[in-house]
C-alpha cells in the first residue's frame, strides 16, 4: 500500500457490483409497476400474454444462458493464460448476443407488424389491462435489449483487450467486470421471461 | 415576494407554478442532495480515511461532467419549448403527463443528475471500504466518514427507482404509454409510490452528511470525546435503513390504503428514535467540556436547535390525523424548510466556516462571520416560523393567491426573507475577503483530532506524504 | 489483499451449471401446459429464483467471494422484497 500507483482488483469488482445493485433496483422498480398492474387486472394480462411468442422466448433464454456460459469459461480460460480459447468464448458470447437481438428484432416486427406497438390505433381500443401489458412488455424488453447492447460493446472491448494481451493472466478484472455485467442481463431476463411469456 | 400581500402583485400564476417548480427542482437536485455530500465528501472524507485519493478518481471526474450536464439542462428547460415546467418538484402524475410545458427537459435534468449522484455514492463506498489507512478499523473512522457511507448506500439504492420511474414518465409522454394515466388504465397512485421510494430517502442523503459535520464539530470545540460514538455511527446506518422504508408518509391524503398508512407511521415514528439519539448524544458531548466559542460552533448551535424544531414537526406530520388536518399545507412547507435550510442549510454554513481555513489555509473574519450566522438564525426564524402558524390556521402551500386572514403570516415572512438574504450578503462577503486576503491559518486553528488537521492548509496534491497508522479512535482528547 | 488468489472455477463445473439451468428452464414452459390456477405464478417465480440464486452462486462467483459482497447482494435482494410488501400493503388491502 505504499506505493502511489497501486492497483485494487477487489476494490474495481465491488464497484462494479454495486452498479450491478442500482441495475437491479432499476429493473425492481419496473417489476413492482408489473406486479401491481397484473394484480389489478389478472384476466387482461392472461389473455394478453398469450399473444406472445412463447418458443421466441424459450429459444432467447437458451441463448441468453450458454452465452452466460461461455462468458464465465473466458475467465477460467484467461485465468489459465489460455488465450486463444478466452478469445474464441468471447466472440462466441458476443455471436449469442447478436442471435438474441435479431431473434428479438423478429418478435417486435411481427408484433408491430399486427399494429401492436406503443402508440396504435390498435393499443388505444385495447382492454386497459391489455394495454399495460404490452406497454410493459416494449418497456421492460427493451430496456433490457438496451442492455443487451451495452453489454455487447462491453465485450468487444474486452476481445480488443484480450487480444492486445491488455487483459491478462494476472490482471483481468475488467474481464470479470465484463462478464458480471453480461449475468446482469441474464438474471434480469430470468425473470422477464416467465413474466411476460409464461404465465397465460 | 409574491406572497406579500393579497392579490396578485407581479407573477402571474402560472408563472408562479413555473418559479416554484424550478425553485424546487434546482434546490432539491442541484444544490441539497450534492450540496455537502458531494462538496465536503469528496474534500475531506479520503483524508480523514487516511487516503490518498477516493477510489475511483476518473469516475468522479465523469460524475461531475455529468453533474454540469444535468444542471445545464435543468436550467435549459426553462427556456425552451413551451415554458417552464409548472408542476412541483414532484412531477405527480397524472397532470405532469398532460402539461403543455416542458416537463421532459426537467425530467430529464434529474435523470441525469440522479446518474451523477450515483457514481459518486458508488465512489465513496468502495473508497470507505478500501482505502482505509493501516489500523482504521471501522469503528475508528471518524464519524463524518460514517455518515456518509450511509448516505452513499441510499444514494446507491434510491436513486434507480427515480430514475426508472422517470423514464417511465419520459415514455408516457413520447409514445402514449399509460403507465400512469388514468384514462389508460394506469395508476398515478403508483407514481406517488415511485417516486417517494426514492425521494424520502433523499431527505435522508441531505440530512445524514449534516449531521456528520456536526458530530464533527461538536468534539472539537467542546474539547471532550464524542459521547456515544458506536451510537451516533450507528443511528446513521439506523436511519438510512428505516429511512428508505416510510416513502408511504407522504401519501397519506392519497387514497392509500389505511393498513398501508398506519404502517408507514409506525415506521416514521421509528426514524425518530435514531435522529433523536444523535441529538442527546452531541448534547451530552458538549457537558462539562471546555467549549470555545467560535463561529462553526455557533453555526452548529444553530443547526441543532432548527433540526429539533424541524424534527418534533415531523412527528405531527407523521401521525396520522393530525397530518390530515395539516397537509400540503404551509406547515408541511416550514417543516421541510427547518429541516433542508435549518437543518441541512446551516450545517453547510458550520461546514463552510470549519474547514475553511484547512481548505485555503487563510483564516476569516471572526466577528463577522458570528453576526452572520446570528442575522441567518434571525431570518430564518422570521421567515418560516410563521409558515407554522398560517400552516395550521389552513393556507394550502403552492397557492400564489390566498385570503386576508393570512396576510400577517405572509407579511413577517417576507421580511424574514430580506434578513436571510443580508445575512447570506454577509458570510459571502467574509469568505471571499478572507480566500484572497486573510490572515494565514496555521495548519490546526481549532485544535481537532480528526487526520485532515494533521496535514498542511491547504493540503498537498496526494493529501499524506506518508500515509499514516492509526492506533486510537478519533475524538480522543484527553 | 488476500483476494489476489482467485479461484478458478473449471470447465466441468459450467458445464453442469449450465445443464441444470437448462432443465430448469425446460421444466418452467413445461409446467405452463398444465393448468395450476393460482400456483402457476408461485411456482414460475420459485424456479425462476432459484435460477437465479444459481447464476449468483457459480457464474457470478459470489460462492468463492469474499463474505461482505454475499451480504451486500443478500441485503439489496431483501431490500427489493421489502419494498415489494410495503408496496403490496397499500394494494392488497385498498
Amino acid at each position: 500500500m505504499i506505493h502511489t500507483e497501486h492497483r485494487d482488483d477487489f476494490g474495481a469488482k465491488m464497484g462494479m457490483w454495486l452498479f450491478i445493485f442500482t441495475e437491479l433496483l432499476l429493473f425492481g422498480g419496473l417489476f413492482i409497476v408489473y406486479a401491481v398492474y397484473r394484480s389489478q387486472y389478472p384476466d387482461d394480462f392472461h389473455i394478453a400474454a398469450s399473444q406472445l411468442n412463447t418458443f421466441i422466448g424459450t429459444i432467447n433464454t437458451i441463448v441468453l444462458l450458454v452465452s452466460s456460459m461461455t462468458v464465465a469459461m473466458s475467465i477460467t480460460a484467461i485465468q489459465k493464460g489460455n488465450k486463444k480459447l478466452a478469445m474464441s468464448l468471447i466472440a462466441i458470447t458476443i455471436i449469442f448476443a447478436l442471435v438474441f437481438m435479431v431473434n428479438k428484432y423478429f418478435e417486435w416486427g411481427a408484433k408491430v407488424h399486427h399494429g401492436i406497438y406503443p402508440g396504435s390505433e390498435l393499443m388505444l381500443t385495447l382492454k386497459r389491462g391489455e394495454l399495460l401489458f404490452f406497454s410493459l412488455y416494449y418497456f421492460m424488453t427493451g430496456l433490457h435489449a438496451l442492455h443487451i447492447i451495452v453489454g455487447m460493446i462491453i465485450l468487444i472491448v474486452a476481445f480488443v483487450k484480450v487480444k492486445n494481451s491488455k487483459i491478462n493472466n494476472s490482471d483481468y478484472v475488467l474481464l470479470e467486470n465484463g462478464g458480471l455485467y453480461w449475468h446482469l442481463v441474464d438474471l434480469i431476463w430470468i425473470f422477464l421471461f416467465p413474466l411476460l411469456y409464461l404465465i397465460s | 415576494m409574491e406572497l406579500a400581500q393579497p392579490g396578485q402583485d407581479f407573477l402571474s400564476a402560472q408563472s408562479y407554478n413555473a418559479v416554484f417548480t424550478v425553485h424546487g427542482v434546482i434546490m432539491i437536485f442541484l444544490v441539497v442532495i450534492p450540496g455537502l455530500a458531494a462538496v465536503f465528501g469528496n474534500l475531506f472524507m479520503p483524508i480523514m480515511i487516511g487516503a490518498r485519493d477516493v477510489s475511483f478518481p476518473k469516475l468522479n471526474l465523469f460524475s461531475f461532467y455529468i453533474y454540469m450536464f444535468g444542471a445545464v439542462l435543468a436550467v435549459i428547460s426553462l427556456f425552451i419549448g413551451k415554458g417552464a415546467p409548472d408542476t412541483g418538484w414532484t412531477f405527480y402524475a397524472p397532470y405532469s403527463t398532460q402539461s403543455g410545458s416542458n416537463v421532459i427537459a426537467a425530467v430529464l435534468a434529474a435523470f441525469v443528475l440522479g446518474f451523477s449522484s450515483i457514481l459518486t455514492g458508488l465512489n465513496f463506498i468502495v473508497t470507505i471500504h478500501r482505502l482505509r489507512a493501516p489500523g482504521m478499523t471501522w469503528f475508528k473512522m471518524p464519524l463524518f466518514p460514517w455518515s456518509l457511507y450511509a448516505t452513499a448506500w441510499i444514494q446507491l439504492l434510491a436513486t434507480p427507482i427515480v430514475g426508472i420511474t422517470l423514464l417511465m414518465l419520459v415514455a408516457e409522454r413520447l409514445f402514449k404509454i399509460g403507465f400512469f394515466d388514468p384514462n389508460l388504465g394506469g395508476d398515478p397512485i403508483l407514481f406517488q409510490h415511485l417516486f417517494w421510494i426514492y425521494s424520502h430517502p433523499a431527505v435522508y442523503v441531505m440530512i445524514l452528511p449534516a449531521m456528520g459535520v456536526i458530530t464533527e464539530i461538536i468534539p472539537t470545540f467542546a474539547k471532550r470525546k464524542v459521547f456515544g460514538y458506536k451510537a451516533i455511527a450507528l443511528s446513521s446506518v439506523a436511519i438510512a435503513a428505516v429511512g428508505y422504508l416510510v416513502w408511504g408518509h407522504h401519501m397519506y391524503t392519497a387514497g392509500m390504503s389505511g393498513t398501508a398508512r398506519w404502517f408507514f407511521s409506525f415506521l416514521t415514528f421509528i426514524v425518530a428514535v435514531p435522529s433523536a439519539i444523535k441529538v442527546f448524544n452531541w448534547i451530552s458531548t458538549m457537558y462539562k467540556g471546555s467549549i470555545s466559542l467560535e463561529p462553526p460552533f455557533y453555526f452548529a448551535m444553530a443547526f441543532i436547535f432548527n433540526f429539533m424544531i424541524g424534527g418534533l414537526t415531523g412527528l405531527i406530520l407523521g401521525s396520522l390525523a393530525t397530518d390530515i388536518h395539516v397537509h400540503d399545507t404551509a406547515f408541511v412547507v416550514a417543516h421541510f424548510h427547518y429541516i433542508i435550510f435549518g437543518g441541512m442549510g446551516f450545517a453547510f454554513l458550520a461546514a463552510l466556516h470549519y474547514w475553511f481555513p484547512k481548505i485555503y489555509g487563510r483564516m476569516y473574519n471572526h466577528k463577522m462571520a458570528n453576526w452572520s450566522c446570528v442575522t441567518i438564525f434571525v431570518g430564518f426564524t422570521v421567515l418560516y416560523f410563521p409558515q407554522f402558524i398560517v400552516g395550521l390556521q389552513g393556507m394550502p402551500r403552492r397557492y400564489f393567491d390566498y385570503l386576508p386572514q393570512f396576510q400577517t403570516g405572509h407579511f413577517i415572512s417576507a421580511i424574514g426573507a430580506f434578513i436571510l438574504g443580508i445575512g447570506f450578503v454577509l458570510v459571502f462577503m467574509n469568505l471571499v475577503r478572507s480566500a484572497k486576503t486573510g490572515k494565514i491559518a496555521e495548519s490546526n486553528p481549532w485544535g481537532g483530532l480528526t487526520l485532515e488537521w494533521q496535514i498542511a492548509s491547504p493540503p498537498t496534491v496526494e493529501n499524506f506524504d506518508e500515509i499514516p497508522v492509526i492506533t486510537e479512535g478519533p475524538y480522543e482528547y484527553k | 489483499m488476500t483476494m489476489n488468489k482467485h479461484h478458478i472455477t473449471d470447465y466441468k463445473t459450467y458445464g453442469w451449471v449450465l445443464a441444470i439451468l437448462l432443465f430448469l428452464t425446460a421444466l418452467t414452459v413445461y409446467i405452463t401446459w398444465f393448468d395450476l390456477k393460482a400456483l402457476t405464478i408461485a411456482a414460475a417465480l420459485v424456479i425462476a429464483s432459484v435460477k437465479v440464486t444459481i447464476v449468483l452462486t457459480y457464474f457470478m462467483h459470489l460462492k468463492y467471494d469474499s463474505l461482505v459482497l454475499r451480504l451486500m447482494v443478500a441485503m439489496v435482494f431483501l431490500l427489493i422484497a421489502l419494498v415489494f410488501v410495503l408496496t403490496f400493503f397499500d394494494y392488497l388491502f385498498r
